[in-house]
């Protein structure tokens, strides 16, 4: 990517709350049109990186750039291109969603009518808009933090955890509406997570960070190799496991047991070519072939917990 | 400038938008009826005549008694004078009463007789005022009498009798003063004895019947007629502490209560420094609470209308500055009266903005600043008391502005400069604190 879209420019970012150095050296660069993924373990300083992007805490060491703006030396015309949640998204409960975003629509310059009632149909609140926030659910609520984020048309928008507390259908809902504002309004769109497989339905990019330090920066499909290397996993049912794994012509290492199936690992160049060869061998041995998998990319989940695990060796991966 | 405006609009909108706020706004309301109500109570319990008035036969009867018992040198004018009243049926709240008594003094038998058949009889009051200018050595009464001969006053005008002898009691005071020999509270006492004739003749000149100066405040009345309408806007002026506590329970939420629901953040990553937020809020505070003082004003003015009624509604306040005086609608007065008064509801509301922002606790910040606001008299008269001089430079002892104007301040030579710039610094001293708690703090 060219230099011109990088719309958040990290370097070097140090702080330190009371004794404890919680930051070292963080340096990352987002750009536009993509999601990037935030990942790392609960305390490993997501929520502190973020806070010191949007302004709530300031930064002892580095700089920050919102689209070439210096935060510390142009604050208002940084943070006018940035929109965001922070923790959880508490609005004033006593207003109805619409007076809280009238709220924040007059902090911000050049927010219309207009453009309230166009993010409220994107989030598809329109319906409850006018009620009182107490009465929304966390979803609701996570939404309506959405909604308020982008008002502005901020080039960069940042989400803390937006995904906690929300059921499956609405953290698919969320994702939809973030995959859709960085692909199609080209916005950065920075998510904060702790969980790999949460980031990997979202993300084109994650940032791995542990105990303050990065750990590095990887497109989701590096990540995706790395975690299952050269080879790859299938997995059989069948009905008489003992005799069709003795009909799988492979090696013996790359062959075995898990939970009452037979997992396989096949070389990633001809894997389609090999899980056919065995497919045959089990049906012409007599046996019943239930079904044929690629196994769920648990393996992702793994990398990123024995890198985040050993964080003094630098966490190289591949 | 827009855009701070724009931050007001959304600090009211929060504000206003509270259920607490709203039943602060009717508070204040009730409060304005409550103290017209009050007073319109009080005075239907007291009577016109605080003083006990004897029937004035019996009274009369009794002098001339004991005028005939004892005999005292010259009786012969008092009985003439007694029995000559009590067969004219005088009242003794008669106007005219002290006029006779003074004729009596003056002449002697037939005189006297055709002198009060004047003042009582042909109404030709003129004759006496001649009669009676004419025999007093006092210089006032002297005064009174050619005023009232040059003027067309008769007696039993109430309102200018009322300021004649004002006027005619200060004349003669000033006659007998000798200038040369003054301490300096004497020349003070000669002073305001000066501007009471001033006001006095400049009442009688412009045909003005009250001055909303002479209204005593609710708490000093003893008669119904002392309450009139001035008399109770005066009073709800010292009243505005009620304000002052809304205001500091205002004051002491608007930061602590973005913390509390954990809108902070929402608040801080907006376009905004934080600075102007946090102006934004106090100005909001501040302006809050004249709002509610303008809110007391206009609902005193059909309250006490109600209870109390209109009467005297249009008299002016007089004054004298520089030896001039100067006519002011009372209206304005009240208006600079509050005005005096809030100086110390918008200190204490600084303080609890300062406390809730460094704290960021609504519930510590108006109970430290309530209790001082209860306790801060108290230790500042204490400490006077044991002439403990450095209390002068205490926020209390600076904050009844009003006191300090009519120049009886807490602490001998306390000026006005004095008291604004000792207020002055404590206020900066509370602004920068919140400035601190709020712009600096990490979120």
């Amino acid at each position: 990517m060219s230099d011109n879209n990088v719309l958040l420019k990290i370097s070097g970012v140090n702080k330190t709350i009371g004794k404890r150095q919680i930051l070292h050296d963080i340096t990352f660069e987002a750009y536009a049109g993509e999601v990037f993924g935030f990942l790392g373990p609960n305390g490993a300083g997501k929520t502190t990186t973020i806070k010191i992007i949007v302004g709530l805490l300031s930064l002892d060491e580095g700089e920050i750039y919102v689209d070439g703006a210096d935060i510390r030396k142009h604050f208002e015309a940084a943070m006018a291109n940035v929109g965001g949640i922070v923790e959880n998204p508490e609005m004033y409960k006593y207003m109805t969603g619409m007076e809280n975003l009238r709220q924040y629509a007059r902090m911000r310059n050049g927010v219309t009518q207009q453009r309230i009632d166009e993010v409220v149909s994107l989030v598809k609140l329109s319906n409850r808009i006018n009620d009182k926030v107490s009465k929304y659910s966390l979803g609701m609520r996570q939404r309506l933090g959405v909604a308020q984020a982008i008002l502005h048309h901020p080039k960069v928008l940042i989400l803390d955890e937006p995904t906690n507390g929300l059921d499956p259908a609405g953290i698919k809902e969320l994702r939809d509406i973030l995959k859709e504002l960085a692909h199609k309004e080209k916005i950065c769109v920075m998510v904060s997570s702790h969980l790999m497989s949460e980031m990997e339905l979202m993300c084109d990019r994650v940032g791995i960070i542990a105990n303050g330090r990065m750990l590095g920066v990887h497109t989701m499909a590096e990540l995706i190799s790395a975690s299952s290397g050269d080879k790859k996993e299938y997995v059989i049912q069948v009905d008489d496991i003992t005799k069709a794994l003795s009909v799988i012509d492979i090696d013996e290492s790359k062959k075995r047991i898990v939970d009452g199936r037979i997992a396989v690992d096949l070389p990633v160049e001809n894997a389609q070519e090999q899980i056919s060869i065995i497919n045959k061998a089990i049906i012409d041995a007599g046996i019943r072939l239930y079904t044929v998998s690629e196994a769920e990319n648990k393996k992702l989940e793994d990398v990123f917990i024995q890198l985040t695990k050993d964080t003094q060796g630098g966490g190289q991966i591949g | 400038m827009a855009k701070f405006f724009r931050l007001v609009k959304n600090e009211y909108i929060k504000t206003l938008k509270r259920v607490s706020t709203k039943i602060m706004l009717v508070l204040v309301v009730l409060a304005a009826v409550a103290l017209s109500g009050i007073a319109a109570f009080g005075k239907s319990q007291m009577s016109n005549e605080y003083y006990y008035v004897e029937d004035s036969y019996d009274y009369y009867q009794e002098q001339i008694d004991w005028l005939e018992t004892t005999q005292p040198v010259g009786y012969e004018n008092q009985l003439t004078l007694y029995e000559y009243l009590q067969e004219a049926g005088v009242e003794l709240d008669d106007v005219r009463y002290e006029v006779a008594e003074s004729l009596a003094a003056t002449l002697e038998g037939v005189e006297l007789v055709e002198s009060l058949d004047s003042l009582f009889v042909n109404d030709d009051w003129q004759a006496v005022c001649e009669v009676l200018r004419d025999n007093t050595i006092n210089e006032g009464d002297k005064w009174a009498y050619q005023y009232r001969i040059d003027n067309n006053i008769p007696f039993g005008d109430t309102w200018k009798d009322d300021a004649i002898t004002q006027a005619a009691q200060a004349k003669t005071a000033l006659a007998a003063v000798d200038l040369d020999m003054l301490s300096s509270d004497e020349a003070e006492q000669y002073r305001e004895m000066q501007e009471t004739e001033q006001l006095a003749l400049y009442r009688l000149d412009n045909n003005i019947e009250r001055n909303t100066a002479d209204n005593m405040s609710l708490f000093d009345t003893y008669e119904a007629d002392q309450i009139d309408f001035w008399t109770v806007f005066y009073t709800s002026a010292s009243m505005i502490s009620i304000v002052g506590l809304l205001i500091i329970v205002v004051a002491g939420s608007s930061v602590a209560s973005e913390f509390s629901q954990g809108t902070i953040k929402f608040l801080l990553i907006n376009p905004v420094k934080r600075w102007k937020i946090l102006m934004s809020k106090y100005f909001t505070v501040i302006s809050l609470g004249y709002i509610m003082l303008a809110l007391l004003y206009l609902v005193m003015i059909p309250a006490i209308g109600v209870f109390i009624g209109f009467d005297g509604i249009s008299a002016p306040y007089l004054y004298v500055d520089d030896g001039v005086v100067h006519t002011m609608s009372s209206f304005l007065r009240a208006v600079q009266m509050y005005l005096l008064n809030s100086v110390s509801i918008i200190v204490m509301a600084t303080l609890a903005f300062a406390i809730s922002s460094l704290f960021r606790s609504a519930a510590f910040s108006i109970g430290v600043t309530v209790f001082l606001m209860l306790m801060g008299n108290t230790i500042v008269t204490l400490l006077r008391a044991f002439n403990q001089d450095w209390a002068r430079y205490l926020v209390f002892s600076n904050t009844d502005l009003a006191s300090i104007a009519e120049g009886t301040p807490l602490f001998a030579q306390q000026s006005l400069t004095f008291a604004i710039v000792v207020l002055i610094a404590h206020m900066a001293v509370f602004i920068l604190t919140a400035w601190d708690g709020f712009v600096k703090r990490e979120v």
